[in-house]
């Protein structure tokens, strides 16, 4: 009996040992996740010479006869994947450039899979990211590849992605970003807009919105109405809920005050220099106590600040906003015009145009600010040293940045179902309405869904001719505003390029800045919603301080250095009138 | 003898139920209300003012989720690693269980400590995967299933179960020229009905609810994910827009993003939800009774 005891006590000691043994056959240089990343980056820096020197042996333009295979990872939770070659689009571009892609994204928890990712050496061949810290890391570490020798064997790319955008994506002198989204020419497109609901402006005796003032009379009339036809209550004024902390009002209301735009963020310039729109008391203070004047009037609801998108569909599909400054090109998204209209046939809403953004006392339309629109947000596709052959990548999303691309993009390819020619310039003719297809026939085609990368121009340009060339009533709502009414308001300008990139968010500042702004977004509808014109501006004044006392000032500086070298680099503000 | 019932007690009995009644009611309504939404047109859902009634019944939600073909893919990643896993877990944590209950194991304080240890201490999540990849476990079906053999607390809720079982059963097994797998295996895991379906329901559950292995392990290899992850994905996607707000996107990218989506992801959402919930809510009540005797086992000794 005791043997039996000695006997599998010394199995169990050996089977432990042979436990650890396993450990440490790798463990010898993992000791701490850094070093082995840090060895893992000097092993990494080696190979990507040689990379480079086999990346221009294998580059291919032009010849896609071997077939290619990638791994694409997008950094983010929210992406949605869907198979490539399966629908009209992705097929299309698989047989054209012989390729076949296997996207993949972080089910949640994104920034621990990147970490991860980076640590182990387990990377993929292409990812899709934000030009946030992790990408300037990755660019430190020499993970990436650069795409300049691809540019040399394409340089049709060089006519969509402007040198001066090329310049403010280099890191360190190395470019490493194809933009998701570029602009080169002009700032088309418009999203924000202020839209009022036909019913009740009727019922208001259709007052005049020519001016800020028209706006805020209307409002009130909208509240004295009261109820809906259906005995609904009526939300004089709102904002949507894509941002939940006030920016969304104020945008509109600084704005008609013919104020340079303020960035998400909470920034803007005024008089030249980059500040924190809480330190204006030019505009921002004022927009502020306005806002809170109609919340006082009982214009603003208090579930502004809180409702979820599905809420607030259901408020404007049952037509209970009087008037609204809000984001109209959702309606392609959430569909509440088509809603709306579905159950009230004679109801609509109906965006302003003239003026687009109807200017306060004392300012002059034309002096009235509209969208601003950089040339890349930063955001954009990476080769990693991982990738070989990135040129057939390389030249697959400079042809989707193309015009003809754009068509492909949009309508399917040539000879499917919506178009088989293109017109004089270059636009598909459509031989059926977008409109009228149906779900499945969507899916199939694979429609916007492969802007992967995307080109500004090309789809809007391309978008809107489409749209003109379609008889009235088959026209798109969203396409025809923008193209009619914002685009010739919009304007190009770069000069906000990288601002938060100066202040690294795990410095001590960067932990300010966000401190900062989690102040700002729980206080602004605390001033907003406040009950007086005193506590208004006691919160407000309250606020500031906050800011001063936490680096703001600091941070600012910061900003408004980087913003006056953005401002020579380009040769001037846009915001000079 | 029957008490004659008083005034009293029917009003205590209509409070009781007045209040259990009430609680029910507010955990069940959001479940009623989800179903509602999933068996809902999804463009009159939009219209708001759904409770637990199905407006315009349709069941084309759910067509809709069962033609995406990675649903059933993950439904048999699901399944099996709830199978597999649980049997496989159940076993080898029993087996420890049974060993570690033997008061005459040589080195018993020693073992037990090596097993409480990892209970408060992890390696975190780097070195778990260098350890996972070192194995060649990532992107394979084996990373759900073998780091999740032994869970030491249902190790030490089994300990103490077995080790109040008599030990004549076991001795008189012994007597009769049994060695210990007989002993296990036909002795005391028949007597241990309640804790087995106890472990097993415990074990069960983590499987079939576990996403965050599939997430940082598989890459890649979206055939590999369980059904977590895939309605995880859904409903990320379905955020997508308040994400990019918050991460300070102008409005026209969220646009340009935002085109190519899909428009009554609620509805989806609520279908897939539905899907996934429904194996569990069927098979509980069978096994309820022995969940709750299976609570209190572990905590009266003798």
């Amino acid at each position: 009996m005791k043997k039996t005891k000695v006997l599998a006590f010394l199995l169990a000691c050996t089977m432990s040992v042979s436990v650890l043994a396993a450990c440490s056959d790798t463990g010898g240089d993992s000791s701490s996740a850094e070093s082995k990343g840090a060895s893992q980056a000097s092993k990494v820096e080696e190979k990507s010479s040689e990379a480079e020197t086999s990346v221009e042996e294998t580059n291919t333009t032009g010849d896609y006869s071997e077939p290619r295979s990638y791994t694409w990872y997008y950094n983010n939770d929210w992406e949605t994947i869907r198979p490539w070659g399966n629908d009209d689009v992705s097929k299309y571009l698989k047989e054209k450039f012989n390729v076949d892609i296997n996207f993949s994204r972080a089910d949640a928890d994104y920034e621990a899979k990147l970490n991860i990712m980076i640590s182990s050496g387990d990377l993929p061949d292409i990812i899709t990211m934000g030009r946030d810290a992790n990408f300037l890391k990755m660019a430190e570490l020499g993970l990436l590849q650069s795409i300049d020798p691809l540019r040399e064997k394409n340089p049709e790319f060089d006519e969509y992605v402007k040198e001066s955008t090329r310049e403010l994506l280099r890191v360190d002198g190395e470019l490493y970003t194809i933009p998701t989204w570029a602009r080169a020419n002009g700032a088309t497109g418009g999203n924000l807009s202020w839209m009022y609901n036909k019913r009740i402006y009727e019922a208001a005796g259709s007052p005049d919105l020519t001016t800020f003032d028209g706006l805020y009379e209307y409002a009130k009339k909208a509240k004295e109405i009261g109820k809906t036809e259906e005995g609904l209550d009526i939300i004089p004024f709102a904002s949507g809920t894509d941002t939940l902390d006030g920016e969304r009002i104020l945008n509109g209301f600084h704005r008609s005050m013919g104020a340079p735009s303020a960035i998400y963020g909470w920034y803007a310039p005024v008089d030249g220099k980059l500040t924190n729109v809480f330190y204006d008391d030019k505009y921002w203070r004022v927009a502020t106590m306005e806002a809170n004047k109609w919340y006082r009037e009982g214009l603003i609801s208090e579930t502004n600040f809180s409702d979820t998108r599905d809420q607030l569909v259901e408020k404007q599909a049952a037509g209970r906003f009087g008037l609204m400054y809000y984001d109209f090109s959702l309606d392609d998204v959430t569909h509440f015009r088509q809603i709306l209209k579905e159950a009230h046939p004679d109801d609509d809403y109906v965006v302003l145009t003239d003026p687009a953004f109807p200017p306060t006392n004392g300012v002059d339309a034309d002096k009235v600010y509209g969208e601003y629109k950089p040339t890349s947000s930063g955001d954009g596709i990476n080769f990693t040293t991982k990738a070989e052959d990135p040129q057939r990548i390389f030249d697959m999303c400079t042809y989707l940045m193309t015009q003809e691309g754009a068509s492909v993009q949009m309508y399917g390819p040539k000879g499917g179902l919506l178009w088989d020619e293109t017109d004089a310039d270059g636009n598909p003719i459509l031989k059926k309405s977008e409109g009228l297809l149906t779900e499945e026939e969507k899916n199939q085609l694979g429609l916007w869904f492969w802007m992967i990368p995307g080109h500004a121009d090309s789809v809007d340009e391309t978008k809107f001719a489409v749209n003109a060339a379609l008889p009235e009533a088959e026209r798109s709502f969203v396409v025809s505003y923008q193209a009619d009414v914002f685009t010739p308001l919009n304007f190009l300008t770069d000069e906000f390029f990288g601002l938060r990139d100066t202040v690294s968010p795990t410095e001590d500042l960067g932990i300010k800045r966000q401190a900062c702004e989690d102040q700002i977004r729980a206080q602004l509808p605390k001033i907003i919603m406040a009950s007086t014109e005193e506590e208004a501006t006691k919160l407000y004044d309250e606020l500031v301080d906050f800011l001063k006392n936490n680096g703001m000032d600091e941070i600012v500086a910061k900003y408004d250095a980087k913003y006056q070298e953005n401002v020579k680099i380009q040769g001037g503000t846009a915001y000079n009138r | 003898m029957v008490q004659k019932k008083k005034a009293g007690d029917y009003v205590f009995y209509i409070v009781t139920i007045a209040i259990v009644g009430a609680f029910l009611l507010t955990i069940a309504y959001p479940f009623l209300n989800s179903l509602a939404i999933s068996l809902n047109d999804a463009k009159d859902t939009a219209l708001g003012g759904l409770s637990i009634i199905p407006r315009k019944f349709t069941l084309s939600n759910y067509t809709r989720v069962f033609k995406n073909s990675k649903i059933y893919q993950a439904y048999f990643i699901t399944i099996s690693r709830t199978i597999v896993g649980t049997a496989m877990g159940f076993l080898f944590t029993a087996m420890l269980s049974y060993g570690l209950s033997n008061k005459n194991l040589m080195g018993r304080k020693f073992y037990t400590m090596i097993c409480l240890i990892p209970m408060y201490f992890s390696g975190g999540i780097i070195p778990t995967y260098f350890l996972m990849q070192s194995l060649h476990l990532t992107n394979s079906f084996w990373v759900y299933i073998l780091p999740n053999l032994v869970g030491l607390w249902n190790m030490i809720l089994m300990r103490t179960y077995f080790s109040q079982i008599p030990d004549a059963m076991e001795e008189s097994a012994r007597i009769d020229g049994a060695n210990y797998f007989t002993i296990f295996f036909k002795i005391i895991l028949p007597v241990s009905g309640t804790i087995i379906a106890t472990i097993v329901l415990y074990i069960a559950v983590f499987q079939w609810n576990a996403w965050f292995d599939a997430s940082i392990y598989i890459n890649n290899k979206d055939e590999l994910k369980p059904l977590q992850s895939i309605l995880m994905q859904i409903v990320n996607e379905a955020k997508y827009a308040e994400t990019m707000a918050q991460q300070g996107m102008s409005a026209d990218q969220i646009a340009a993003a935002g085109a190519g989506k899909d428009t009554n992801v609620r509805s989806i959402t609520m279908a897939t939800m539905i899907i996934t919930i429904l194996p569990i809510i069927v098979t509980y009540p069978f096994l309820q009774k022995y969940f709750i005797q299976g609570v209190m086992v572990g905590s009266v000794k003798g």
